[in-house]
């Protein structure tokens, strides 16, 4: 189950500032609902947690994070993420690319997410995974927006899971229910 | 041709509707199927599994698993690799995993197995199971699983270089060829007869119940064909001490079957593992989704159909090349001579003798299968492919689907006819049944409204199939599963008092058969079907034989009852000859009696005749009244029907109505109207599921996209028309009682009648073909595509 | 656990239960009522439909604590074993309404409250209001034809032949 998104945005920020806070591992991934990182591997690897919920399936990824390219000079930056679900159904691996051009000052994003799921949430989810991931995206703009706009302070928050679905259960207690 | 019953009411034997004598129970909810059985002890079993597609497996860990209270074990391949039981033979001789040790080979495999002392238990056992897996990349396209760069999923054949399992091929390829190159009117479609599941309403399951005292197994499961089952248990597990006659195997009422219940699945076999080990009863029951996701599917075959003929309409020649996706071992229940199953019946109802087909079968990172899906061995596709492609050819000359199949049908007066491919047509008026159909959906006057609506840019479609089926399977010289010859049997035993019981090696899956195998023996003897109580599925007490599927009941125990029958109605003859002291050549027989020739009077009841047999039978002769036949076919049985769909299709939605449907069987002599009847309106909605609705759908990384009820459309009462049906009859010369089968002939020739509609609908705006499932998407897009809307 | 009291054909019956037990499951497990069958796990197929509180339900999506308190109608309610036949269960044993007879129990639940509500329904309404459960043999005619005939026969009309109609 593949799906492709492509998003532009702009902020109302220099472009070394985005561009700083989109390749800061920890800022960016404070910035994707659900996720946290758990262990920095090297200087373009990160360890990582994401939470997800597809309608009826929860699913909690073990990730790893990988920074493909990050070109400094051009602003381009390639992101590749992997994870493995924490109870083994399944696993997702998401590519994004962004590039950051400056327009009067301000800054804008074009970016395309590849995004690729196997398992139970590619059975279960395969009709709302478009309309999650663009939620997902949406929110992580929003989260990237505001953080860029108290820029200089450390969020103290933890990660908080995406709200896309309200559905509180979980793949397994969808199964047991059923049982 | 109409069939007169020989029997009175009172009787029953074969014409007469009686009601179906099974029923009592199933309105009661007294039916017993495998799930009802609760054993002392009973542990319960669920299956772990693989949500990648092709994988290697790195660790499974059952640590956190077997803290949960009541988890007894978890079974994992390499446990059962100890016992040489982690890989099975299918009976396609190719081979199966039970349980992975290293890799699983498709999306829902089975991955381990874990045992609790309740259902609940071993959920939660499952969902605790952590498993690692290392995925890799599947092969789900089917037509790149044989290109270079593709893995090599077979990795555990030695010297396997490829994915291709196998080639098959019949008929004169290079007369084919030549006709061909010479013909004025040429056609050619690219088909695909989706793959699908059976998704009978009772899942698989069973109850292993093997006791360590008497070293002895009884497997309740559902199967349709509990002997062959029995055998394959001995030869896979008789190393291990359960023989032949250590084993019981036992099917109690099934939910439903239509070739989902013939393979030996993974769950069986580690569920007679477990028992085996611990010595008390297994329960295994899939849920849908399992059932859905991980059974033999049907079908799968891409068909390339070519006809060749005149600008007259005559045909001359087919040609049919398939790629068949049997998923990661071809696991397919067909006779084993028959890799393709009877797909070479493909030549149709025509009179034609230059054919050529082959078949490739190729392996992907899919579930194994493929089973019938309520039909003989491939003879959908088959049906499908010449049905389709005969509307084809007259689209392409301009003339009408009807008119053309009368100008090439096998004339009633020409059977036996021998087709191209190898086959001996045994009877069938293939005009009258086209005729009939035409007659009762009024065929001209729907012509007429079609031009009218036509004129008006409404889309309104008339579809035809007039099919031939291939069933009985099968003669002993060419049809065997695993060696063993396809006969079936049949045992009558009549009690002093007349009464009797019947035992057969069939097993009724909702085909009726407690009433009609009764009615078969109320024919032959006169005993009232109602006195005769019939048995099947228990290996300790059913003479062997090979199960009920692909329409063989009828053609082959039902032979066998009536032989069976015979052969005591020729003992009940010399016990009356010996009681009416006359000779035998003197006495006549009317249901129920013998009787003196020209004195009727002088008569004895069969039930006078049985009480002797075991009161004062002649000197010399065995007591007792009971006979035994195994009866081996001379030949399959060929039924035949015309079927006519009328469809309306909202030009702006690309909906489809199924209007009308006439579907006229002739499945031969007929033992219960009501029984054909209510087989044909079965058939037929599922004939129309795959034609509309029906379709397993994965996914470019092998996910299965639709493995829940939620999302594979069985079709309701609301899909489903009112069907219209009817007969006509030409008896099977070869058959005892002229019968043929019936149970499989709709959801064969529904699917090209419903096609065929659709098509001609849309055939104006220059579209020739569409696969099956025809959804309003399908309709829309092809519309727009070809600036119809 | 929770303790729970169900009148199950008019039988009250009092049990420790776990909060997440089916009421499927209660009735053919706990109470050995296995006239009710379990033909998926997405409340789809209706082989599990019984009357709770007289409402046809599959109870594959109940939880037995659910049913605490109230009365649960199942097949084996239908009549007495060897007594004469519930309308329904005449209807469809003598229209030919079932083969394997495992969708047939709910079913004929579902047609129950069906004909409560509408007792005199078309074919239409029959087919849409038997649309919540599935069958896989019959292909419906002679279920619709089962129920129609046990409408007549609980409107006390004349019931309509159950002889098969050929073309």
């Amino acid at each position: 189950m593949t799906t492709n998104l492509t998003k532009s945005f702009d902020v109302e920020q220099p472009i070394d500032l985005v561009w700083a806070t989109l390749t800061d591992p920890p800022q960016i991934v404070d910035c994707v609902p659900g996720a946290s990182l758990t262990e920095q591997v090297d200087a373009d690897n990160y360890k990582g947690y994401v939470g997800l919920k597809f309608g009826p399936v929860k699913a909690g990824y073990d990730g790893l994070v990988t920074f493909v390219e990050r070109d400094a000079v051009n602003k381009k930056m390639a992101l590749k993420g992997m994870g493995i679900d924490s109870k083994g159904k399944g696993n997702a691996e998401m590519l994004m690319n962004a590039t950051l051009t400056e327009v009067n000052g301000m800054t804008h994003v074009e970016a395309t997410m590849d995004i690729s799921i196997t398992g139970m949430l590619a059975q279960f989810g395969a009709r709302l995974i478009n309309d999650v991931s663009n939620q997902v995206f949406d929110q992580f703009v929003n989260n990237f927006k505001k953080k860029l706009a108290t820029a200089g302070i450390e969020s103290g928050e933890a990660p908080a899971e995406s709200t896309a679905e309200e559905s509180k259960s979980g793949i397994g207690g969808f199964i047991k229910k059923l049982f | 041709m109409t069939q007169q019953c020989k029997t009175s009411k009172a009787i029953g034997g074969m014409g007469h509707s009686i009601k179906r004598k099974e029923d009592v129970r199933f309105v009661q909810g007294k039916g017993n199927y495998v799930d009802d059985i609760k054993l002392d002890g009973m542990l319960y079993m669920d299956i772990v599994r693989s949500p990648y597609a092709y994988a290697k497996i790195k660790k499974i860990d059952a640590e956190a698993a077997l803290k949960i209270p009541g988890v007894v074990a978890v079974v994992t391949g390499k446990d059962l690799e100890q016992y040489n039981l982690h890989w099975m033979p299918t009976l396609m001789s190719d081979t199966q995993m039970v349980l992975p040790t290293d890799t699983v080979m498709y999306q829902a495999q089975e991955v381990a197995a874990v045992i609790a002392t309740s259902r609940y238990a071993a959920r939660d056992g499952r969902e605790a199971v952590r498993v690692d897996y290392e995925p890799m990349k599947p092969v789900i396209d089917p037509f790149k699983a044989l290109d270079p760069d593709a893995p090599v999923l077979r990795t555990d054949k030695p010297g396997k270089t490829d994915n291709h399992i196998w080639h098959w091929e019949v008929g004169d390829k290079a007369k084919t060829e030549e006709v061909f190159a010479n013909a004025e009117v040429v056609v050619k479609e690219q088909m695909h007869i989706p793959r699908i599941h059976v998704a009978s309403i009772e899942t698989c399951g069973c109850v292993a119940d093997y006791d360590k005292v008497n070293n002895h197994l009884t497997m309740y499961m559902t199967t349709q064909a509990p002997h062959a089952i029995r055998t394959v248990i001995a030869l896979v597990a008789g190393h291990v001490g359960l023989t032949e006659e250590k084993v019981r195997v036992v099917a109690p009422d099934i939910g439903g079957g239509f070739g989902g219940k013939v393979p030996v699945y993974p769950g069986y076999v580690i569920a007679i593992a477990v028992s085996f080990l611990v010595g008390k009863p297994v329960k295994w029951i899939e849920d849908r989704s399992e059932n859905l996701q991980a059974d033999s599917f049907a079908r799968d075959y891409h068909i390339t159909a070519e006809m060749a003929g005149t600008k007259e309409g005559k045909i001359l020649a087919t040609r049919f090349k398939v790629l068949a996706d049997h998923g990661y071992t071809d696991a397919s229940a067909n006779p084993s001579k028959f890799p393709t199953g009877m797909f070479s019946i493909a030549t149709g109802s025509y009179d034609y003798h230059t054919a050529y087909m082959e078949a490739d079968a190729i392996y992907t990172n899919k579930p194994p299968g493929g089973v019938a899906y309520r039909c003989s061995f491939r003879v959908t596709e088959a049906v499908h492919a010449i049905e389709r492609m005969t509307d084809r050819f007259a689209l392409e000359i301009g003339k009408d689907p009807a008119q053309l199949r009368f100008e090439n049908f096998i004339k009633k007066e020409d059977f036996p006819w021998p087709s191209p491919t190898g086959w001996i047509y045994d009877s069938g008026d293939y005009e009258a049944g086209l005729r009939k159909a035409m007659d009762a959906i009024g065929y001209d006057e729907l012509r007429k409204e079609q031009a009218e609506k036509r004129a008006n840019g409404e889309l309104m479609g008339i579809g035809i199939s007039t099919f031939t089926e291939v069933v009985g399977a099968g003669p002993s010289k060419d049809f065997d599963i695993l060696g063993i010859k396809m006969f079936d049997s049949a045992e009558i035993r009549v009690h002093p008092t007349g009464k009797a019981i019947a035992r057969f090696g069939t097993k009724s899956q909702g085909q009726g058969h407690e009433t009609t195998y009764a009615q078969i023996i109320a024919e032959e003897l006169g005993i009232p079907a109602e006195n005769i109580q019939v048995e099947e599925g228990d290996t300790d007490t059913a003479p062997y034989g090979l199960g009920t599927y692909a329409s063989r009941s009828t053609p082959t125990a039902g032979a066998a009852a009536a032989i069976a029958a015979r052969k005591l109605r020729d003992k009940a003859r010399k016990i009356a000859a010996y009681l009416l002291e006359v000779s035998e050549d003197d006495l006549e027989w009317e249901p129920g009696k013998f009787f003196v020739k020209g004195a009727p009077e002088k008569a004895k009841t069969i039930q006078e005749l049985v009480f002797a047999a075991y009161t004062n039978h002649p000197q010399g002769m065995e007591a007792g009244f009971e006979a035994t036949h195994y009866y081996d076919p001379p030949n399959l049985t060929f039924p035949s029907g015309a079927y006519i769909c009328v469809v309306d299709i909202d030009k702006e939605t690309g909906g489809i109505n199924v209007r009308r449907f006439v579907a006229i069987d002739d499945c031969g002599n007929i033992i219960n109207p009501m029984i054909v009847q209510g087989q044909v309106h079965g058939g037929l909605t599922q004939g129309i599921a795959p034609a509309m609705y029906e379709s397993l759908v994965y996914d470019e990384a092998g996910n299965i996209l639709n493995g829940t009820f939620m999302d594979y459309l069985v079709p309701t009462a609301v899909e489903s028309p009112n069907w219209e049906t009817g007969h006509v009859i030409t008896p099977s010369p070869h058959h005892p009682i002229g019968a043929k089968g019936v149970g499989e002939s709709p959801t064969v020739g529904a699917p090209p009648a419903i096609a065929n509609a659709i098509v001609d609908a849309l055939s104006p705006y220059g579209i020739t073909h569409l696969d099956i499932p025809i959804t309003p998407y399908k309709v829309w897009k092809a519309l727009k595509e070809k600036g119809a809307i | 656990m929770k303790q729970i009291t169900v009148t199950v054909n008019g039988q009250p019956h009092t049990a420790e239960v776990e909060p997440r037990l089916l009421l499927v499951h209660y009735i053919r497990e706990n109470l050995n009522l296995t006239g009710t069958h379990i033909g998926c796990d997405t409340s789809s197929c209706g082989a599990c439909t019984i009357l709770l509180d007289g409402k046809s339900v599959k109870s594959c999506t109940v939880l037995a604590v659910q049913a605490n308190g109230k009365s649960v109608a199942t097949v084996e309610g239908l009549c007495a074993p060897g007594a004469a036949l519930h309308p329904i269960q005449e209807g469809f044993k003598e229209n030919h309404g079932l083969h394997c007879g495992y969708c047939t129990p709910g079913m004929m639940m579902r047609a129950i409250e069906l004909l409560e509500q509408n007792p005199n329904p078309t074919e239409e309404e029959i087919r849409w209001g038997i649309s919540g459960n599935l069958c896989r043999c019959t292909g419906y005619n002679n279920i619709v034809k089962a129920i129609q005939y046990a409408g007549a026969k609980i409107r006390g009309e004349e019931t309509p032949s159950t002889e098969p109609q050929f073309v």
